[in-house]
């Protein structure tokens, strides 16, 4: 499920770990001004359940693969969206570094996925959906279930931008690509609200006190920030279901633009198919991209050297030092 | 017999307390604590042992319910100051709680930073803090165990590591939920070596009778959130009625002694 | 070396090894296909570091072959997609990059310590908050897998039929939530045991070094 090193390019992990680190270090600062001592023990516990709970597999009959729990959501309704954000982040962390489970580079775009769009996107849909079906355990669990199938479906139309951004898009197809991680997805997605939805409605049923049922009414700015954040999620996955359909019949991608009037994008070859969405990114980069080839060689020389350089002078050290530590093991 | 000289380390008066949603607690709780007494707070799962050492701790007020009338009246104090939102952090100093389950209380992934948590957060200095967790895993007799996992640890070395985080705090008051539990014989032994030799008032809750008749000078039956005795481990354990209406047992050390 | 540089080294060898590791994986990403030959030098350098350490070949191996076909299905699925015609490049590119950065990891991993790692992460100046819910659940997944493992036999000892795939999921997400109300429980002891000893919020760290 992680996204592993090497499928997105320098560029997008760049962006996508700026975003992430962003979001999480205003968490972070969100979390140090609330004065509840409760939420490091109570974080860190539940980042340690969604790492052995990942463990668990929920066979599937007749396929040799096996789904297991993501959590984001899980997290979120527990604890709230940022520490639901911070505790999927320490999962990644903890996952990256210690099993090499998803890519370092890729971390950001990762901990984008999991954490910013599962956790805090999740929240925004479960909240608003409990909003409005009524502050009942039915409701709750209702919102769970459609908050995972859509930040599954979100997540996977992000990797697809995410993809399509990190490798010129003249050398593959790139709706039927979508499409097949569309359909492959949303199978992942029914398995993680289902398993969302036992999980919660379990723990309703044991200690209904944590989902605050008598919670008091939010604010209307709350509601609109929860709304517009759930729409976004939204319409990412509605996106990623259009899309394929449209993109599929070359007609309509020529009527969509037609209508639009961004013909001119098909012309550049870079025909995104976003097009129909009005994303001008294409545009500005398509100028840049031969030049951006070179740079990247340049630098890949430059930092392969650096590195290869300082990892041949250091390698005696750390070695020695390895040794020394499987001597104290021993 | 406490003596009226001595200021009491320990002062409860009419404590009252009610879980959210659950019966009553502890009902009227009533008692004082001198300098060097060893107390043994017995009786049998659920009297309110644990409920009330919280309270020692200054950990359970946040969740007292307005429901019931006389908390203005009700009051613990330590060491002459009251268990108050202003107090609380100097009340942590003074007393050392001890909890039941030692994976509760190591939640650091090395024994030293463990150890380092209290002195931390007391503000002390790199050194000093270095220094003390040196001391204290010595006063527990596990010296160079600085840099062990905690996970790595027998339950008995879990027990040890986390009074030795406790001792580093230089309490005055230890406070101890079932420390004997789960442990073998010789870990028992052992803590009770460490235990006896700590100086300053000690307040344990255990099933451990045994451990109560060795080691404290002063038993209080508590049961159903009520004190039910309060007094010497020999006059009070061996009052067979008593005990077998609380659900306990006179201690096989006592029967013996009675016997013969 | 002079006395000094050596005790720099000792000090940031950690921190070290995880931006050159990094810069390892960045120029795996930034190498265009067509310089495949330094791909392949890199995979051959990260093994000969793997190799310095003794990470067991039968090891490596293995996490390979769990890891190569899970990039395999992927990339392959490019070409897949249009027939087989077109993106065999990309393939291979993706296949290339996972590799370097793959091999890189498993490097990292097995030259540190989890601590080190950690200890590291302070280095580099990660947020506390961040740094102590990992020491945390670090700490307790070991733990709650250990209660995970003896609630798993006790429902096996339960259990006189083969579970259908629904009972088995159903199960599967009671274990986890009965883990979790379990673990909840557990985390407001932490939580009174940390304010025992003075705990108001603000994380504070042993300096290990100075000793």
């Amino acid at each position: 499920m992680h996204i592993a090193d090497g499928l997105l390019s320098s560029e997008v992990c760049i962006a996508t770990g700026v975003i992430s680190a962003g979001v999480v270090g205003y968490g972070i600062r969100k979390l140090n001004q609330s004065i509840a001592t409760k939420t490091v023990p109570l974080t860190g516990m539940v980042a340690a359940i969604i790492f052995a709970g990942q463990m668990i597999n929920f066979p599937l009959i007749g396929a040799p693969v096996s789904g297991h729990l993501l959590g984001g959501v899980l997290a979120a309704v527990i604890l709230g969206p940022w520490a639901g954000c911070l505790a999927l982040t320490a999962v990644l962390l903890v996952q990256c570094f210690l099993f090499s489970d998803g890519g370092f580079l890729s971390l950001g775009a990762n901990i984008l996925h999991m954490g910013v769009v599962g956790s805090i996107g999740g929240y925004a849909i479960y909240s608003t959906i409990r909003h409005f079906l009524g502050n009942t355990p039915k409701s709750i669990v209702i919102g769970s279930v459609i908050a995972s199938w859509l930040t599954v479906m979100a997540s996977a139309a992000l990797f697809c931008i995410e993809f399509s951004f990190s490798f010129q898009n003249t050398e593959y197809d790139f709706s039927r690509l979508f499409t097949l991680m569309i359909t492959f997805h949303s199978l992942i997605g029914i398995g993680e609200s289902i398993i969302t939805g036992l999980l919660v409605s379990y723990i309703l049923k044991q200690r209904p006190d944590l989902f605050e049922l008598d919670q008091t009414t939010v604010s209307s700015s709350q509601i609109f920030t929860r709304l517009s954040i759930s729409g976004l999620v939204f319409a990412l996955s509605i996106a990623a279901f259009l899309s394929p359909l449209a993109s599929g019949n070359p007609d309509g991608l020529e009527a969509a633009a037609e209508i639009t009037g961004i013909n001119h994008l098909e012309q550049t070859k870079e025909a995104f198919v976003f097009a129909e969405y009005s994303i001008p990114l294409p545009d500005f980069l398509s100028g840049k991209l031969e030049n951006w080839e070179w740079i990247s060689i340049s630098l890949a020389g430059i930092l392969g050297t650096v590195s290869v350089f300082c990892i041949s002078i250091f390698l005696g050290s750390l070695t020695g030092k390895q040794n020394e530590e499987c001597a104290e093991g021993i | 017999m406490p003596s009226e000289s001595q200021e009491p380390v320990l002062n409860i008066r009419n404590l009252n307390f009610q879980y959210p949603g659950d019966i009553e607690a502890l009902r009227n709780i009533d008692f004082q604590v001198n300098p060097q007494e060893r107390v043994g707070i017995v009786g049998p799962s659920g009297a309110g042992k644990s409920t009330l050492l919280l309270h020692l701790n200054g950990l359970l007020p946040e969740k007292l319910s307005p429901s019931i009338p006389n908390t203005d009246t009700a009051s613990v104090s330590i060491m002459g100051k009251s268990v108050s939102e202003k107090n609380i952090y100097q009340i942590r100093q003074w007393v050392g709680l001890l909890f039941q389950d030692p994976d509760d209380q190591l939640f650091c992934p090395t024994v030293e930073e463990d150890i380092a948590f209290g002195p931390l957060n007391m503000k002390l200095s790199q050194e000093e803090v270095h220094k003390r967790i040196s001391e204290s895993l010595c006063s527990v007799g596990l010296e160079n165990y600085e840099k062990r996992k905690t996970m790595q640890l027998s339950m008995g070395e879990r027990k040890r590591v986390c009074l030795a985080g406790i001792l580093a705090c230089q309490p005055s008051i230890l406070v101890l939920d079932e420390p004997t539990s789960n442990l073998d014989p010789r870990a028992r032994r052992r803590l009770l070596g460490i235990l006896q030799n700590f100086e300053g008032c000690q307040i344990i809750a255990t099933h451990d009778l045994e451990f109560v008749v060795e080691h404290c000078n002063r038993v209080i039956l508590l049961d159903g959130g009520k004190i039910h005795a309060d007094g010497t481990p020999k006059t009070v354990l061996s009052d067979s009625v008593l005990m077998k209406e609380h659900g306990l047992e006179v201690p096989l050390s006592i029967q013996w002694k009675m016997r013969s | 070396m002079t006395e000094n540089k050596t005790l720099l080294i000792k000090h940031y060898a950690s921190e070290f090894k995880i931006i050159l590791v990094m810069f390892l994986i960045f120029t795996g990403l930034l190498l265009p296909v067509s310089f495949w030959p330094a791909h392949v030098c890199l995979i051959a350098f990260i093994f000969i570091g793997q190799s310095l350490i003794k990470i067991p070949l039968s090891y490596l191996f293995r996490r390979l072959l769990l890891f190569l076909p899970l990039i395999m299905i992927f990339s392959v699925s490019i070409p897949l997609t249009q027939g087989f015609q077109r993106g065999w490049d990309i393939t291979f590119l993706i296949l290339l990059r996972s590799t370097v950065a793959f091999m890189a990891m498993l490097w990292l991993i097995h030259s540190m310590t989890f601590d080190e790692i950690l200890s590291s992460f302070q280095k580099l100046r990660f947020p506390p908050l961040l740094l102590i819910i990992i020491s945390f659940m670090f700490r307790y997944c070991f733990i709650l897998w250990e209660e995970m493992e003896s609630m798993r036999t006790a429902r096996k000892t339960r259990t006189f039929h083969k579970p259908g795939m629904i009972e088995n999921w159903i199960q599967s997400a009671h274990l986890i939530g009965m883990l979790l109300i379990r673990s909840l429980k557990r985390s407001e002891r932490i939580h009174q045991a940390m304010c025992s000893r003075g705990w108001n919020g603000q994380i504070h760290f042993l300096d290990k070094t100075n000793k």
